[in-house]
């Protein structure tokens, strides 16, 4: 996935876990996006503040600051309005595969 | 009268006999029986008629047994012998049709005309046996009875905790099914990785339940000979469900840490109990921190759950073991009384340092090490 020519836009994630770090990795880079994957929310947020990416994925519980808590710090960042929001519960997606 | 008094006591001495509960044997020096009481009789299943004249010894099972029976009832016969003043011990009698039976023996002296006899009791340990063996079978269906319930507490945490891997296979397989540039290498590259992945991940979810599977599985008490370590890891792992990240936790071992002989599933038991206990009282902390070490002195290992959290309420301390006792809204209030059950049946025990002030709490869980009793043997998993 070298050539970048046709990059639909850029993705910030952050979950906890690695494995679910990855495959969301793989799923959106293979779906042409360029994701970028965080463990925590302090380090998202440390990036997130400075760039704004087209879509922001967040597991609601995270060491360090939650989902909500980043949603209502990038608010007042007015990051928000930019971009797309999705939160993911504390459950993780359902599994039927087709939740993205 | 004077004729008559032995007489009297004859009598009243052969009613006792026959009415004790209990097995009498009254053997010489050379352990001939003398008496044979109905107690016997039904013991044994040999008549009275059957066994006078007779060695005692072959109504003992075990070569063992034999030997210091002969040599204690035969020739030397030493008077100072604790055993042989009163002090039961246990023995295996043998019953006519070979049935080895649990005995008490204790065995007395007397001193006679005649010449020394001694007077053994054997009391039937069966009855005795059958109801410890009736309590630890209850008290090891207690014991699961409560670790499904701590299952059906974590309930949402292991949810989670499965859905993770199964959502991460889910995108694997996803990714690998998209139709585009098929026959491009990088991506017969990445779908190699990423078969291998899925394939962690299933694993994860494998292992999983594994755990749980085996965590509660209908089983009767069991003891082995066993590392404690990949135990205690194991049930940490179960117990983190839902406060893995959350949750700093520590894990330091004894380097000379010893082979244990415990049931090894109440013992990750009482680890689940203790680790879940700290992660409720660390919950929402800052720096949320649970220590696990074990550590061995001369006697003892000792398992310790140390936590940051807020100390056990004033309230609380005194009845803290009992059953139900409870200051959580959701929990049963069985988790320590049964933990220190277990710990007690382990021939250890289970004591805490309240902390509070500051100070978190500490439990410690203690085992008392393997004496090598002489012919014990070890049991292998
Ligand atoms: N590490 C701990 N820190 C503070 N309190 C504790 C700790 N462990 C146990 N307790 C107290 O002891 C009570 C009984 O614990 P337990 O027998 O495990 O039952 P349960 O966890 O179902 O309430 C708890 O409700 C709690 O108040
Ligand atoms: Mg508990």
């Amino acid at each position: 996935m070298s050539e970048r020519q046709r990059v639909k836009g850029e993705i910030f994630l952050a979950d906890d876990d690695p494995a679910l770090r990855d495959a969301l990795s793989v799923t959106f880079m293979l779906e042409g996006f360029h994701a970028r994957s965080f463990a925590d929310g302090a380090s998202f947020l440390a990036v997130a503040r400075e760039s704004i990416p087209d879509a922001i994925l967040l597991d609601v519980k995270m060491p360090g600051p939650s989902g909500i808590d980043i949603l209502h710090e990038l608010h007042a960042h007015r990051v928000v309005r930019r971009a797309c929001f999705l939160i993911l519960n504390r459950y993780g997606m359902d599994c039927r595969g087709d939740g993205i | 009268m004077r004729e008559m008094a032995p007489s009297v006591m004859e009598a009243r001495l052969a009613s006792v006999l026959d009415t004790e509960s209990d097995g009498i044997i009254v053997i010489d020096e050379q352990a001939h029986i003398l008496v044979f009481n109905k107690a016997c009789e039904r013991l044994f299943g040999f008549s009275a008629e059957e066994m006078i004249g007779r060695n005692m010894a072959m109504l003992f099972a075990g070569e063992e047994d034999v030997r210091t029976h002969n040599s204690r009832f035969g020739c030397a016969i030493n008077a100072d012998d604790r055993r042989i003043n009163g002090v039961g011990r246990e023995v295996k009698a043998r019953h006519r049709d070979g049935t080895i039976i649990p005995v008490e023996l204790a065995i007395g002296v007397a001193l006679t005309l005649g010449g020394r006899q001694f007077i053994a009791v054997l009391r039937d340990l069966r009855p005795r046996k059958e109801s410890e063996h009736r309590l630890s079978e209850l008290q090891a269906e207690l014991a699961r009875i409560s670790r499904i319930s701590a299952i059906a507490e974590m309930g949402s945490a292991i949810a989670h905790e499965l859905n993770q891997p199964l959502t991460a296979l889910m995108l694997y397989l996803q990714s690998m099914k998209r139709p585009d540039d098929p026959s491009s290498k990088a991506k017969a590259l990445t779908l190699h990785a990423m078969i291998e992945k899925a394939h962690t991940e299933a694993e994860r979810a494998c292992s999983i339940i594994r755990r749980i599977r085996k965590f509660v599985e209908k089983r009767g008490p069991e003891h082995k000979l066993v590392d404690l370590r990949p135990l205690i890891d194991d049930a940490i792992e179960l117990a983190m469900a839902g406060h893995r990240h959350l949750t700093r936790l520590i894990r330091t071992d004894d380097p000379e840490l010893p082979l244990m002989s415990v049931d090894p599933v109440q013992f990750q038991q009482v680890v689940v109990n203790l680790v879940r206990n700290a992660l409720e009282a660390v919950s929402g902390s800052e720096d949320a921190k649970i220590h696990v070490s074990t550590r061995r002195d001369s006697e003892l290992l000792e398992l310790s759950v140390e936590d940051n959290g807020p100390g056990i309420p004033l309230e609380a301390i005194d009845d803290l073991f009992d059953a139900f006792s409870t200051f959580k809204g959701s929990g049963l209030g069985l988790g320590l009384a049964i933990s220190r059950t277990i710990a007690q049946n382990h021939g250890g025990d289970l004591k805490f340092n309240p902390g509070s002030g500051g100070r978190g709490t500490n439990f410690m869980l203690t085992l008392p090490l393997q004496r090598k009793l002489a012919g014990e043997k070890s049991m292998q998993p």
